[in-house]
């Protein structure tokens, strides 16, 4: 029976990863495009557990390793009942290759049941307004700042990390004259007012950035909830630090939170 | 010697899962609420355990193919004899693996498991993820105006994994390193020997990512994220600095470019040390070492590789850079 556990843990592991790609949830932990990725590696995980039960369903009964180790339990190794010095150095033998038999789970590895309970039980949102806070309203430094127009006539809609790259590293040269859309969370801002607020990523949660637009203007004196989605429509206006990006708005309306809630570069 | 019954881990899996099914969700929002804090925290560390599957699957198919299906001793044959030839070689095959650190971790181990010679095994596991043409790539595409930093990343990568493996080979202990147990040799068929080693690696390194996914996932958010700034400007300080971040944050070594691009304030030279120790020392890094390898490896092998890859991050980074 407990050669059946490796392989179920096995299977468990590989389903959940399988479910996730299918059900799209795993958008909020790694980017779009390593669904793929995560799904072939799941279903390789569930076919390896599949076989592992049925492989371990046909194996005889008296190859358990847990009624193995009873009758070594049994065995004395002192005392007048002592087995001889030779039983004992087989058994003992025996022992130190079952505590590393393959079989069997190793211990750390039910540390992973831990991912699996927060994914089915208490999936953990994707990052967030506390996460956005943290590094503080500059923005990340891009590789290149873009300096084409911006696609399509006003209002245009942007992503938001590109807004505040041109804004921040490149004065707003190319945002000046537009009204732009842009779509986020709201951060709420210690100075008073709030952010509207992106997280990017490269690979998972792990390396994101966070990207925050101050939002200013007349529609903006009541502060949406903490976290809520929000859609601005406005014109560029310039930060009031060193690279940072700031909107003046003319529209803030609610939205819904989009299917992939982080941009990529 | 006398043994404990053995755990009925059935029944114990079936009511921990009904129990966490029926009261899992409401004990933890008592415990914790809807703190933000751990929510920032758990996402974290699903992310990285998410991400690191899929490479850690390519490392243990690799490494239960190699105990399963090449006959014992096979790749100490291929490599020279002398690990001085041996460690180059291995060090530039490593560049082949498409992955990240995970996978390279369970092959190393099985190498060598396989007798392959420890400091070439070790180069290979350095080399694979800093070298890969995907890290390569992502670094390109990351530094679209100092294309001198892809050539910097490979000399300096390759370099740490040299000088560790050739170092490893000239003051090693045999004593230190643990090395995995080969599987079972006797009885079940190839196709049985592959299927119990997969199980049993994807498991063990797992269990150790998972280790280490919750240690970067703490750091995360307890640190705070604005120590680094200021620091950008000071020579010396700036490369410490950004070498003991990507100790902490266990970027995957296929993003760490983009991470470390956005740093504004720090020298090119700083960027590639964070490049260069990134793949190679991290904490989930070092976790999956303690279970390969043993913590007396771990505990000389991670402060030394560290050492060296700050030392050769500033030298490549002064010559190329």
């Amino acid at each position: 029976m407990n050669r059946l556990v490796a392989p179920i843990l096995l299977f468990v592991l590989g389903a959940v990863a399988v479910q996730q790609v299918v059900f799209g949830g795993y958008v909020d932990y790694v980017r779009p495009g390593h669904g793929p990725l995560l799904a072939t590696a799941g279903g390789l995980l569930t076919a390896v557990g599949l076989w592992g039960v049925v492989a371990g369903l046909r194996a005889a009964p008296e190859e358990s390793a847990g009624a193995a180790r009873l009758a070594r339990a049994r065995v004395h190794t002192r005392g007048p009942l002592a087995a001889d010095r030779e039983t004992l150095d087989r058994l003992r033998a025996e022992e130190q290759a079952e505590g590393h038999d393959h079989a069997r789970v190793p211990g750390v590895g039910w540390l992973l049941v831990l991912p699996v309970f927060l994914v089915l039980l208490v999936p953990p949102p994707a990052l967030g307004a506390f996460a956005a806070s943290r590094a503080g309203a500059e923005v990340p430094r891009p590789a290149a700042v873009a300096t084409e127009a911006l696609a399509g006539p006003d209002p245009v809609p942007v992503a938001l990390h590109d807004y505040a790259e041109r804004a921040a590293w490149d004065d707003g040269r190319t945002l000046a004259g537009h009204t732009v859309v842009l779509t986020g969370f709201v951060t709420p801002r210690e100075a008073g007012g709030w952010y509207l607020s992106r997280m990017v990523i490269s690979c998972c949660a792990a390396d994101a950035r966070s990207y925050l637009v101050e939002v200013a203007g007349a529609p903006t004196e009541r502060v949406p909830a903490k976290n809520s989605w929000q859609q601005v429509t406005g014109t560029y206006a310039p930060g009031d630090g060193t690279h940072t990006a700031r909107i003046t708005a003319l529209e803030v309306r609610p939205v819904a939170a989009p299917q992939d809630p982080y941009e990529v570069p | 010697m006398r043994q404990p019954p053995p755990l009925p881990v059935v029944p114990i899996v079936l009511l921990g899962v009904t129990v966490a099914a029926l009261v899992g969700r409401y004990a933890f929002e008592l415990v914790v609420g809807t703190n933000e804090a751990v929510q920032t925290w758990s996402t974290v560390f699903v992310a990285i355990v998410l991400q690191a599957v899929p490479f850690l699957v390519l490392g243990v198919l690799l490494s239960a193919a190699i105990s399963a299906f090449l006959p014992e001793g096979a790749l100490a044959r291929v490599l020279p004899r002398r690990s001085a030839v041996a460690v180059p070689v291995a060090g530039v095959a490593g560049g082949v693996l498409p992955g990240c650190e995970c996978a390279s971790v369970p092959v190393a181990g099985r190498m060598v498991a396989g007798g392959v010679p420890a400091p070439a095994a070790l180069a290979f596991l350095l080399s694979a993820p800093a070298i890969n043409p995907v890290v390569l790539v992502a670094t390109a595409v990351a530094f679209p105006q100092n294309p001198e930093m892809v050539a910097a990343r490979a000399v300096g990568g390759l370099l740490v994994a040299l000088v560790m493996g050739w170092l490893w080979s000239a003051l090693g202990r045999p004593g230190w390193l643990r090395p995995p147990r080969p599987a079972h040799r006797e009885g079940g068929t190839r196709a049985e020997r592959f299927r119990t080693t997969l199980q049993h690696d994807f498991l063990h390194a797992g269990g150790f990512l998972a280790v280490g996914a919750l240690a970067a996932a703490t750091l995360n958010v307890v640190v705070d994220p604005a120590w680094t700034t200021g620091i950008g400007g000071v020579p010396v300080v700036s490369v410490l600095v950004l070498a003991l971040l990507a100790v902490v944050l266990c970027v995957c070594s296929e993003a760490d470019a983009f991470v470390v691009a956005g740093l504004s304030g720090f020298s090119l030279t700083a960027k590639l040390a964070f490049l260069v120790v990134g793949p190679v020392v991290d904490l989930k890094l070092v976790a999956m070492q303690v279970g390969t390898f043993g913590r007396r490896f771990a505990q000389r092998f991670a402060p030394a590789t560290f050492v060296v890859a700050v030392a050769v991050s500033a030298l490549v980074g002064g010559i190329l850079l």
